[in-house]
């Protein structure tokens, strides 16, 4: 088990510093550009005027562009350890502080959207299994390819079409009470839904074939035991899997739905940033927002063995 | 040979979804191509006087902001569409089954590198990879393609690997061997085409994530770039108009989603008929 830990804890530090630096790599691909943008916030302030190649040289110099790409890494990365993403080119703030105060609002968004996924789309998947073939199971299936094809933008659109301008029972857009949150959450949590649905249908099918159901079965027990002791048990290893990775989808999912949404996360954080090219906060908010997906998925690892002992012993 | 693809192509006509998903296809590839013989009026043309009409005989799909014709711009939108997210798809796929077939076929330390590098790449929620690609090369459309591209090509390499890797150990491989036939020679005439079923069904399936992933950059307003008529772009710029004029974010969504739905039902389709134990990927 410790073994286990120290091995997978080795893996993700490795994967932490070579997607870090490649991501660093790759924004600071074009050091001239890089200098250009950052004097034209330092010496004009607005990124529609053009520095003078004095400025642009000064810049090099102030914050060591001109050293090889790896020193730079080096610095940022020993930094970074230490709490220290820089500042921002744009409104010089650190870039930590600025990740921080918008952190919550993005894990609030995530977090109620897997819970809504999870709620609804695992019933109506035993429920689509359980009447396998039957109408209800086809209409579940159909709502679940819409789901899944629905481009989340859109559904954004829709849903503030009518229920906060039609029907005026949501707020359009911003930050607040729990009324602010139903619509990004809706829109958010659809398509994690419908992969739910799905998958929890297609694994509970799976293990309704298995022998130990037929035994169950044929012991006489209770057909409402054998679906929740030995049925959903079973089917959730998949599902547990399958929600770690789907969070990734929802962190990618949230930068579109906080910008259509205003809501004040590290997704929209980082659409302006790269709006604005500004690299320290694209960088830092990356980092973040990697860190977050690796840790959960990590974290389920750690903990698979619970659900399922037979990969604890092995 | 034969026989198994008649049978196949039974198999996947039998599948209603997939047949319609194959004639919406058929008709959005028409309309794109014959994009300057069915569009009604020019996309460019700017009309202020015409500006936000509902939908109406002259209009089938409104006007926007600009007075543009929205049918038009959507049937030209599909031109776009199609031509990036087919593109994306033939790079993609042809450098990823490249590096899987060479990572399968030749194992040890390449594959082991390539796999890592893979691993590390699938780190990352994809569309923040591609964000971050977009924020280093900035906006626009070259930049949308290079951006999915290099993203996309890592789902191919893992399908294309691990079908190489059962291929490898066939007899008929073995015997290619004995022959003296190269390894290169091997890849290209026998692992090649045995590797390809899973990644059509995957390439139909990636069209739609595809389309999706363009208009969604497009609707950030980091892909195309206006006038270009694009579905995303459209969206994004309908937004403003959402409460008085719903039209011009109705129909550039609606496009969209029947786009995308069209290629899960076709690579549904496909994939229960070539054989869905060769899928290792959803």
């Amino acid at each position: 088990m410790l073994n286990n830990i120290l091995k997978r804890l080795g893996i993700f530090c490795l994967v932490l510093t070579v997607s870090t630096s490649l991501v660093f790599f790759m924004l600071h691909s074009l050091p001239g550009e890089n200098a250009e943008v950052m004097a034209k916030y330092i010496f004009l302030g607005n990124v529609e005027l053009n520095p003078s190649n004095e400025e642009v040289q000064l810049v090099k110099e102030k914050f060591d562009l001109d050293r090889s790409l790896l020193s730079q890494y080096y610095s940022w990365a020993t930094n970074a350890f230490h709490g220290d993403l820089g500042r921002s080119y744009k409104t010089n703030a650190h870039v930590l502080e600025e990740i921080l105060i918008r952190l919550p609002a993005t894990i609030t968004l995530a977090l109620i959207a897997v819970l809504m996924s999870l709620l609804i789309g695992m019933p109506l998947g035993i429920l689509a299994a359980v009447k396998q073939n039957s109408t209800t199971d086809y209409l579940c299936s159909a709502t679940a390819v819409l789901g899944i094809s629905m481009p989340n933008f859109w559904l954004a659109l829709l849903l503030i079409m009518v229920f906060s301008l039609a029907l005026k029972l949501t707020p359009t857009i911003g930050y607040g009470g729990p009324s602010h949150l139903i619509l990004p959450v809706v829109t958010l949590g659809t398509a994690t839904t419908a992969v739910v649905m799905r998958l929890t249908r297609s694994s509970t099918l799976e293990v309704m074939r298995q022998d130990y159901i037929r035994t169950a079965r044929g012991k006489g027990l209770d057909h409402r035991d054998i679906m929740i002791t030995h049925s959903l048990k079973n089917a959730l290893i998949p599902i547990i899997t399958m929600v770690g990775l789907e969070f990734g989808h929802l962190l990618g999912g949230a930068v579109i739905i906080e910008t259509i949404f205003a809501w004040p996360g590290i997704g929209r954080l980082l659409i302006d940033s790269i709006s604005a090219r500004d690299i320290p906060v694209i960088q830092g908010t990356v980092l973040f927002i990697t860190l977050m997906y690796m840790l959960l998925n990590f974290t389920i690892d750690i903990l698979y063995p619970i659900f399922d002992p037979r990969i604890g012993g092995s | 040979m034969t026989l198994a693809k008649s049978r196949n192509m039974d198999e996947f006509l039998k599948n209603r979804a997939s047949v319609a998903g194959l004639i919406v296809i058929l008709m959005l590839i028409t309309a794109a191509i014959l994009a300057d013989f069915i569009a009604p009026y020019d996309t460019d043309k700017i009309a202020l006087k015409e500006k936000l009409k509902s939908p109406s005989w002259e209009h089938p799909m409104g006007t926007d902001q600009l007075g543009r014709d929205v049918l038009s711009r959507m049937i030209y939108g599909t031109r776009t569409t199609f031509e990036l997210s087919i593109l994306v798809v033939a790079l993609t796929s042809t450098f990823g089954v490249f590096i899987g077939i060479i990572a399968g076929y030749f194992r040890g330390v390449i594959d082991e590198i390539l796999m890592r590098l893979i691993d590390v790449l699938l780190a990352f929620p994809s569309i923040i990879l591609a964000l971050v690609i977009i924020g280093a090369l900035g906006p626009g459309m070259i930049n949308t393609i290079v951006a999915i591209s290099l993203v996309g090509w890592l789902f191919y390499a893992r399908v294309a690997r691990a079908t190489t890797l059962s291929i490898r150990e066939k007899e008929y491989i073995e015997g290619a061997r004995a022959m003296g036939c190269s390894d290169g020679y091997i890849c290209l005439r026998y692992v090649l085409p045995n590797c390809l079923p899973p990644i059509i069904v995957l390439m139909t399936l990636n069209l739609g994530s595809v389309i999706l992933s363009i208009a969604a950059l497009g609707y950030l307003g980091l892909g195309a770039q206006p006038p270009t008529p694009e579905w995303g772009s459209m969206l994004n710029e309908g937004r403003e108009y959402l409460r008085d004029c719903p039209w011009l974010c109705v129909f550039p969504g609606l496009m969209i989603m029947l786009a995308v739905l069209a290629f899960n039902f076709i690579g549904d389709g496909l994939r229960d008929a070539i054989d869905p134990r060769q899928m290792v990927i959803k």
